[in-house]
């Protein structure tokens, strides 16, 4: 399953392989639907309250900007460093054309060159078109550009693969409606989250809810050059729990009721140290009349590249942390 | 009385996202000169005072403050911070600083040079010495997730004061004052919201809730009136500033003109303020629903975002003044 | 219509950004020229229906703010100092003819101190707004009579210059040029019948803080809204693929456009052989779809664009064949509506 959810091509606005994917491995609920943006909706009716979990579907990527004379695709993007996606191999378009995204070979570079970054202005994807006429005949200015990246466990319980932020947030959705909870249960999985919580901002006003779980595959810096002040997250070292971020601030009552409920049910937990990126509780906590949101995530080193890094333990324990909480009517405690 | 009211507020904690102890004393407050109050699910508190004329006037004013939040705590016992809000790091080292259970702390920044002048603090450099020698003896007294504020002296130098969190106590305060003689023929709504510093959050979700006519916002501005400082017309003591503009938003002219007016009528001082940079919660109860009417009076302020923020009683006692006149009047604007 | 002429009265009147009264009340009349279903919201948007209210209902809009200047200060000889209302580059500015709505319209010239006082480093180095005053030939007394903090500043309104092959040079063609777009449009759906309900509207505020295209889109609430806004029109020196030909109608494609209604505005171009040119946002719009996408549960949006040269100053150029064809672009597409349009919205699956 997280192969499958992991090598779905779904860049921000083109969330339809995804959705495909999803809709096939959803537990039937009572209803399911999809609205105008493309947000995914699963509900199970219930009489308690009305919870909503929520976990983007969109990764990011790329999109043809142009063609040169060439026959070379210039790209635009959003929220991709330049610097990962020199020497990469990538899928354009429906017909998911492979292409490789090239640079000059270092013998033709200026020693100067060598020590700077390279700009995605000089960065083109290449199909093997002859010229730009033919590169026509295979891909149009408009086309999603998505890297090609295959998913596999590797190391001591580790998995590799694009997208994990946010696919395994989804798997994690997927897990927990296979189970029954005594609320009126709405599962959402957003479009547009990598280009400003686009989907979420929309979805929180269709459903309203009075508490939102949102699950995130969220940054892990531990690497040997920094401190453990920068790291955000740790992998292995469980589901890192919001205290805040860019986007919000956890109420500190149900920021201390998840800490409480990890520590009850023996569940390995961090807290995301890092107050920096957002999520979509930020759209999610301030809609119409305001929602009670948490955010719980799943460390992955390399995030926003073509390939990250996580650990199976941690998105094992996600589950079992929401399940716990749900389970547990924890968010009655929180009042 | 006013300043015991103020130095009570002042002092409450309350930094965006923890603010349910400033909302507690707040309600203490408030609670003789409403009709009922609650807050809802962010934190925000909402007092209404009933009206007959079936129009709804909002006045509000933020009630969080700037502060750090500890994102981590390292083996020597130091806590390591982000900032929530506005801070200016140069200038918020070598301060004191309190955590919500009482404990305190200062704050340094690492300086890898031995005495180097032109070190520079950064919040990522910078970090909090609660005088634990451990990470187990640090945790003892604050966990991650804990946030903490400036301590500040209120420095009363007579018609001047200075304090921090005077961003924005001091326009709590007025609201309260105001409220205390307020003649009004509509349902008042004094809403103290929060989570102002980091992003404007509480203010749109009191608004959708309450769906007012007419918003007035009070906030802090800054001067252009201390030495070699960027030019802006407003100054300490000249009275209320009525806001134009300022980075976030434009006042309809229509409430500008109605707030002038009613300056003017009665007699109260007031400048017109139009701030470079900066933003409010006004911008953010303009945008819900389908557009709510919203203006803002600004207290001109020194140094905003330090524990040494300015004000003008005088500037104050006007600004109470100006609030029981907008709300007592009988025709609200109700176009741009 | 004659779109010059309309051209020539729209861009004549003052409405700088939270400032749009004078030119919303000339919209209006123009609207009540097409419809009698005409209505202003409280921050001023004005809203023209052609059609019976009913589903599916589409929303045009197009902002009537214009950048400009405001008064910050009055120095005690009378000089004004100002800051941008949305995105001024200072640099157009000295030399400039303006308008000042003080207490009435004051014309004025904005200045800087002259380079010959400066040395080389400094007039290497660009002008900031800081640096600019506006000069109304008043001393101190006067003009803080006539003149307060808060007050608008405009670039002096001039009639548009015919160049040659049909284009246009004016202050303000960003958007009033499309307000005459959203007129044509008007005027060709009256002689349609249409099968849905077409909501016109010129919005306030787009170029700050968009709050004409939020409050617009919660208020209206419709099926699918389109923004039309100018886009850059090629000129030497800027970046491959990032500006379009001048005679192209350019439509955007990217995350948050919806792709079944980009795909009906396509449609409608080929039907009636106008060449369209894409262009490419990943990322946020810098329109008033930006802002109607999110509103409500989600509003599918679209952008269709006429390329402009020069934008926020006072000679921007646009060709006015190209506004013909974005008007013929929006109402083919809208007059193409039919009873399976929600089936045409729906993504595929």
């Amino acid at each position: 399953m997280l192969r499958r959810l992991s090598e779905a091509v779904s860049v921000s606005g083109n969330e339809k392989e995804i959705r495909t994917v999803l809709k096939e491995l959803v537990t039937p609920c009572d209803d399911i639907w999809t609205d105008t943006m493309g947000n995914l909706y699963v509900h199970k009716k219930g009489m308690g309250k009305k919870v909503m979990v929520c976990a983007h579907m969109d990764e990011v990527g790329m999109m043809v900007k142009g063609i040169t004379e060439e026959g070379l695709l210039a790209y635009s993007s959003v929220g991709i460093d330049s610097r990962v996606c020199v020497s990469k191999r990538v899928f354009v378009g429906k017909d998911k054309i492979p292409g490789v995204i090239g640079s000059k070979a270092i013998h033709l570079q200026g020693r100067d060159a060598l020590s700077k970054a390279i700009p995605h202005a000089e960065l083109f994807v290449d199909i093997g078109a002859e010229n730009k006429e033919d590169a026509m005949k295979y891909v149009n200015v408009g086309d999603y550009i998505c890297f090609d990246t295959a998913f596999s466990y590797f190391g001591n319980g580790r998995i590799k693969g694009k997208a994990l932020d946010d696919r395994l947030g989804c798997a994690v959705i997927l897990e927990l409606l296979k189970k029954k909870y005594d609320y009126d249960f709405y599962a959402v999985f957003t479009v547009q989250e990598e280009v400003g919580m686009r989907g979420a901002m929309a979805a929180s006003y269709q459903i309203q809810p009075e508490f939102a779980l949102i699950f995130e595959g969220t940054t892990a810096n531990d690497m040997p050059e920094l401190e453990g002040h920068q790291y955000v997250t740790k992998l292995g070292k469980g589901p890192a729990i919001s205290m805040m971020d860019s986007a919000t601030i956890v109420t500190p009552k149900l920021f201390r009721k998840m800490k409480q409920t990890a520590e009850e049910n023996g569940i390995p937990y961090q807290i995301r140290q890092g107050t920096k990126g957002g999520t979509d509780a930020g759209a999610i906590h301030k809609a119409c009349g305001g929602a009670w949101a948490i955010g719980i995530s799943i460390p992955c080193r390399y995030i926003h590249s073509p390939i990250a890094v996580a650990d199976i333990s941690d998105y094992e324990n996600t589950i079992k942390l929401a399940d716990a909480f749900l389970t547990g009517h924890k968010i009655e405690e929180v009042k | 009385m006013f300043k015991k009211m103020l130095i009570d507020i002042l002092q409450a904690y309350g930094p965006s996202g923890n603010e349910h102890k400033t909302a507690r004393i707040l309600a203490e407050y408030m609670r003789p000169y409403c009709d009922e109050l609650w807050v809802d699910v962010l934190g925000n508190l909402i007092c209404h005072k009933k009206g007959i004329s079936g129009k709804k006037i909002m006045l509000s004013a933020h009630m969080d403050q700037i502060g750090f939040i500890v994102v981590d705590i390292d083996e020597n016992g130091f806590l390591r911070i982000a900032n929530v809000g506005g801070i200016l790091p140069p200038l918020s080292v070598a301060r004191e600083v309190v955590f919500e259970n009482g404990v305190r702390g200062v704050t340094y920044f690492e300086t890898p040079e031995t005495r180097d002048a032109k070190a520079v603090a950064t919040v990522p450099n910078m970090y909090i010495d609660i005088g634990c020698t451990s990470r187990e003896e640090a945790e003892e007294k604050v966990q991650i997730g804990d946030m903490c504020i400036f301590v500040s002296n209120y420095v009363d130098m007579g018609k001047r004061v200075a304090s921090g969190a005077m961003d924005n106590r001091v326009c709590c305060a007025i609201i309260v004052e105001a409220m205390k003689e307020m003649q009004s023929s509509h349902d008042v709504y004094a809403v103290f919201t929060v989570q102002e510093e980091v992003g404007l959050r509480g203010a749109g979700v009191a608004a959708y809730a309450i769906s007012p006519d007419l918003n007035i916002n009070l906030d802090v501005t800054l001067t252009g009136d201390t030495p070699k400082t960027p030019a802006m017309s407003v100054a300490l003591g000249k009275g209320p500033a009525i806001k134009m503009m300022d980075s976030s938003v434009i006042v309809p002219i229509a409430v500008r003109r109605f707030m002038i007016d009613c300056a003017e009528q009665a007699d109260i001082p007031y400048q017109r303020e139009v701030l470079r940079a900066g933003g409010t919660d006004t911008a953010a109860i303009q945008k819900t629903q389908k557009g709510i009417l919203a203006g803002c009076i600004s207290i001109p302020s020194r140094y905003v975002h330090t524990p040494v923020e300015v004000v003008d009683m005088d500037d104050v006692e006007n600004t109470v003044k100006l609030i029981r006149v907008i709300v007592s009047k009988e025709q609200l604007p109700d176009t741009i | 219509m004659d779109m010059l002429d309309a051209i020539s009265c729209l861009t004549a009147k003052p409405g700088v950004t939270g400032a749009e009264q004078e030119i919303g009340q000339l919209v209006e009349q123009y609207f009540l020229t097409y419809t009698k279903d005409v209505w202003k919201d409280q921050y001023g948007n004005v809203y023209g229906r052609i059609g019976e209210k009913t589903k599916p209902e589409i929303l045009i809009m197009a902002h009537m703010d214009e950048i400009g200047l405001m008064v910050t200060k009055i120095e005690n000889n009378g000089m004004l100092r100002m800051i941008n209302v949305g995105g001024v580059d200072p640099r157009v500015l000295p030399g400039s003819e303006v308008v000042v709505f003080g207490d009435k319209p004051l014309p004025g010239v904005i200045g800087a101190v002259p380079p010959h006082l400066l040395n080389k480093e400094q007039t290497d180095i660009a002008y900031r707004i800081e640096d600019l005053f506006c000069d109304i030939g008043y001393d101190g007394p006067e003009a803080r009579k006539l003149v307060h903090v808060g007050d608008y500043i405009t670039f002096a309104p001039k009639p548009p210059l015919q160049l040659k092959n049909g284009y246009l040079s004016c202050k303000t063609l960003d958007d009033r040029a499309l307000i005459a777009v959203m007129l044509e449009c008007m005027e060709y759906l009256n002689k349609r019948k249409l099968k849905c309900s077409v909501v016109f509207c010129a919005s306030v505020q787009e170029e700050r803080s968009g709050l004409g295209g939020i409050i617009g889109a919660y208020s209206v609430h419709p099926d699918m809204a389109i923004a039309i806004d100018v886009c850059h029109g090629s000129m030497p020196g800027v970046k491959p693929f990032e500006t379009a030909p001048m005679d192209k109608v350019v439509l955007t494609k990217g995350s948050n456009i919806h792709e079944k209604l980009l795909k009906m505005l396509q449609d409608s171009a080929k039907a009636q052989n106008i060449p369209i040119e894409l262009e490419i946002a990943m990322g946020p719009t810098g329109t008033d779809a930006w802002t109607m996408q999110v509103q409500r549960g989600g509003i599918p949006c679209a952008i269709v664009s006429p390329p402009l040269r020069y934008m926020h100053t006072s000679v921007e150029t646009i060709r006015i064949d190209t506004l013909h064809a974005c008007a013929k672009v929006i109402s083919g597409m809208i007059g193409d509506i039919d009873e399976n349009w929600e089936e045409a919205l729906c993504l595929d699956d």
